[in-house]
């Protein structure tokens, strides 16, 4: 080919994908939300002299062009093919691939934010417990790279030396293990959250544990939609969907659930098939995660009642406890500030679980 | 404005093209000009002004001087034009860290002024000094176009970053440039070459430092793979601007001055010197070293002329001590080079670029240091020193995760890449299937660039903030 033909097809190839991409990005729609990632985009910054002067639209016009590129996600996923299949990096923004799974790194463990975390506990505990007659339990659950990371050569935490540190730090909880119990594949393979079929044994522990005996049989349910999980987005690849199964059996047709977050008590479900379908359908588990929820059970021969301080992954393992007790009660302390949850709580002689995982202990800023 | 990013290449560029393309050929300099402030105004909306009156200065001093060439006003006239341009970079860049050493020795507690730096001041100062220096030697004719003269020192393409750009070098193109279709192919091969340095090389590289910066996990692997991966970082985000810079000039019909040439090959400090910001370089010793009389002076006034230089070169770099440190480090190289080291080196062959990659490597942890604390904790860092273990876990995770990046940039840092494909285009097999293959390679790296860009975070260049 001559130097010259070959240079005209530089020009026109290049000027092509400018001109195409440039035009693209100038004329198009602009999105307002990315499902992939699950996060509000960047709209068209506002144009006038104090934005323009002060820099404050050029600086959010950045962020609107990257946001509203065209072909959003075919970039990202060529960024990630590219990461790991060119430059054979072992994880792409944190994200990696293991055994099925993906998963984003947790490392290394922070002691500011479990300080944060335990600081925050010993808070709720001085505030409603110290001076009851109550059972206080805690129970840290290992986020899935605690059966990935190190097998598959990328950094890990050293599980034992955070679990040490935090039962140092909450010396009036009695904790109970679970570890021995879990494996990846109690794991979504493309989310972070536990499988609830596959954690009723863990159920049945940390009941054990509260004296309590739980022994019901469930159906299992398997939902047709697809779930793409949080990590599925962020990975950028094209990965096969998880199914989300849940548990059902007559106690918890029965059972009735309460939101308080409106202030005035709202009836929702035990599993809320609407947002089976929506942008996360994890989210089906307790109707998500709402800062203050009842889970009563007309059906109860118990008194009972638990408390649980938790996380999203107590969102699935919640109804279980239902059939051994009268009341569950769920608080996410990331949702109520920890002062306030005694205006929707009453502490008397519940028992009290605290059920976190590793990941949100190891990142505890958003405890109020 | 970042080359490296979506505003530049997608709304920013195609406009401006679009623009030159269409614009009579006496409007073509005011189109740069004015795309020039825009792209300035972009990042540094205040700091126009700033830059517009370092512009008019040099432009009334360049007539001036040259009106009264010869005479005793035009000493005057650059005497004011070098004062009031070095004054304008030195209040920005070096009040505070002069207000500081003040206080430091005095005692006292002088408050510090917090100026922020306009980018590319020392840029186009240099340039503007080079210019007005240039009319006083009477090596060029001032400027009478205004809009010419501005289109010259704020031309977007090498305005925040270099190459420094002497007015000698494009006075001619200002007036007239030829945009052929090898001339325009160049410059894009060029430009994409230099963003994919810096987005997936140089950036890569960054973040590498970034996580070793914050790690708790040091350990003498991880000093020594952030020490390298420093030195690769800054030669691909530099070298990538200055090949992006280059192309973009070679599209509005400029020839830009080289900037680097393999600098990690050269088998002596003085060699590296020569190939490392050859701008800056030449600028020194054509604007500094050789006034003050060079090497045709006696050995002390010599020494004395090479410490001022290299100084100078410092801290041009950055208002701080460890830059000063830096460019007094490599003087020293220089200077024992010149007395004996370069006899002894020549007999030890081709370790001599271990020797210069190794006290590069070192000058590369002074220059990226916080301050002259932290800089000697690296090199300790690196021997062993405070007793941190050879190996961590981190270190052995980022070099596995870095392998391939290294030894693409270790590669890409020698001209074996350039010599291979001029082995190649002379096969005649060979040079079929890379004629076909660069237009579609050159595309493939736009879009993966584009990628890297919409996924990653902001990014700016190293030397932005010289």
């Amino acid at each position: 080919m001559r130097e010259k033909t070959k240079n005209i097809i530089v020009i026109v190839l290049v000027a092509a994908l400018l001109a195409t991409f440039s035009l693209w990005c100038w004329l198009r729609e602009a999105d307002t939300y990315s499902d992939s990632e699950r996060r509000v985009l960047a709209k068209f910054p506002t144009l006038n002299t104090q934005t323009l002067l002060s820099g404050e639209f050029m600086s959010k016009f950045e962020d609107y062009s990257l946001d509203q590129f065209p072909m959003r996600d075919t970039f990202r996923q060529i960024k990630a093919l590219t990461e790991f299949n060119l430059f054979l990096r072992l994880d792409n923004n944190d994200i990696y691939l293991a055994d099925g799974h993906v998963s984003k790194i947790e490392y290394p463990i922070k002691p500011d934010m479990l300080d944060n975390a335990a600081a925050r506990f010993e808070y709720l505990y001085e505030t409603y417990m110290a001076d009851k007659d109550m059972n206080i339990y805690l129970s840290i659950v290992p986020d899935k790279n605690y059966f990935l990371a190190e097998q598959s050569g990328h950094l890990a935490l050293d599980y034992d030396e955070l679990i040490e540190y935090f039962r140092g730090k909450t010396e009036y909880m009695q904790y109970i293990e679970v570890r021995d119990l879990l494996s990846a594949d109690d794991y979504y393979y493309t989310d972070t959250h536990w499988r609830q079929e596959k954690i009723l044994d863990i159920a049945q522990r940390l009941a054990a544990e509260m004296g309590v005996t739980l022994s019901a049989t469930y159906t299992e349910n398997t939902l047709e939609h697809p779930f793409y999980g949080v990590y599925s987005g962020q990975s950028a690849l094209d990965l096969t969907p998880d199914t989300i199964k849940y548990l059902t059996n007559d106690v918890l047709d029965g059972c009735i659930v309460t939101s308080y977050d409106s202030g005035e008590p709202v009836i929702k479900h035990v599993y809320d098939l609407d947002k089976a379908t929506g942008k996360d359908p994890y989210e089906m588990f307790m109707s998500g995660n709402d800062a203050i929820l009842t889970l009563e059970n007309p059906a109860a021969t118990t008194d009972r009642e638990l408390i649980i301080f938790r996380d999203s992954f107590g969102s699935s393992i919640s109804p279980l406890f239902a059939e051994g007790y009268a009341k569950v009660t769920l608080v996410d302390i990331r949702y109520v500030k920890s002062d306030m949850v005694g205006d929707f709580v009453t502490f008397e002689d519940q028992d009290v679980l605290f059920l976190y995982s590793t990941m949100l202990l190891n990142n505890s800023l958003a405890f109020k | 404005m970042l080359f490296s990013g979506i505003p530049f290449l997608f709304y920013f560029l195609p406009a401006v093209i679009i623009l030159y393309l269409i614009a009579p050929k006496c409007l073509k300099n005011t189109v740069l000009l004015v795309s020039s402030l825009v792209f300035y105004a972009w990042g540094e909306p205040r700091f126009v002004i700033i830059m517009v009156s370092s512009i008019a200065l040099g432009y009334v001093f360049g007539l001036l001087i040259e009106k009264f060439r010869g005479r005793i006003a035009a000493k005057i006239f650059i005497a004011l034009s070098v004062i009031m341009s070095i004054g304008i970079l030195g209040y920005f860049k070096y009040a505070d860290f002069m207000i500081s050493n003040f206080n430091a020795i005095t005692g006292l507690s002088v408050p510090l002024l917090r100026i922020a730096l306009p980018i590319g001041i020392s840029f186009y100062t240099f340039q503007l000094l080079s210019y007005t220096i240039d009319v006083y030697r009477g090596d060029v004719a001032a400027q009478r176009n205004p809009i010419d003269l501005a289109a010259y020192i704020a031309l977007f393409p090498q305005l925040i970053a270099g190459p420094i750009v002497r007015y000698s070098d494009v006075a001619a193109q200002l007036k007239q440039r030829s945009h052929t279709l090898d001339r325009v192919a160049l410059g894009i091969r060029r430009f994409i070459i230099g963003l994919a340095k810096k987005v997936l090389v140089a950036n890569a590289l960054g973040e590498l430092c970034d996580v070793f910066r914050s790690s708790g996990d040091k350990s003498v692997l991880f000093f020594w793979l952030y020490a390298i991966a420093f030195a690769l970082h800054i030669y691909f985000d530099f070298s990538g601007y200055s090949d992006m810079a280059i192309g973009l000039g070679k599209l509005f019909g400029f020839d830009f001055i080289e900037n680097f040439n393999y600098p990690y090959i050269s088998k002596s400090i003085a060699e590296f010197w020569r190939r490392w910001h050859i701008s800056l370089g030449s600028w020194f010793r054509d604007y500094v070293y050789i006034p003050l009389g060079g090497n045709r002076v006696s050995k002390l006034r010599w020494f004395f002329n090479t410490l001022t230089v290299w100084m100078l070169t410092g801290l041009w770099h950055g208002a701080s001590w460890n830059f000063v440190i830096w460019g007094l480090y490599f003087a020293f190289f220089l200077l024992i080079e010149k007395f004996f080291l370069s006899k002894l080196l020549d007999k030890i062959g081709t370790a001599r670029h271990l020797y210069v990659l190794f006290f590069v490597l070192i000058s590369f942890v002074i220059f990226n240091a916080a301050d002259m604390n932290q800089a000697f904790a690296d090199i300790g860092g690196m021997f062993g020193a405070g007793g941190i273990p050879l190996v961590s876990t981190e270190a052995v995770y980022y070099l596995k995760n870095y392998a391939v990046t290294f030894i693409v940039a270790i590669i890409g840092a020698t001209p074996f890449p350039k010599k291979l494909m001029e082995k190649l285009q002379l096969k005649k097999g060979f040079s079929t299937v890379l004629s076909v293959a660069e237009p579609i390679v050159l595309a493939a790296f736009l879009i993966v660039i584009a990628a890297y860009l919409i996924d990653g975070s902001f990014n700016p260049f190293l030397y932005f903030r010289f």
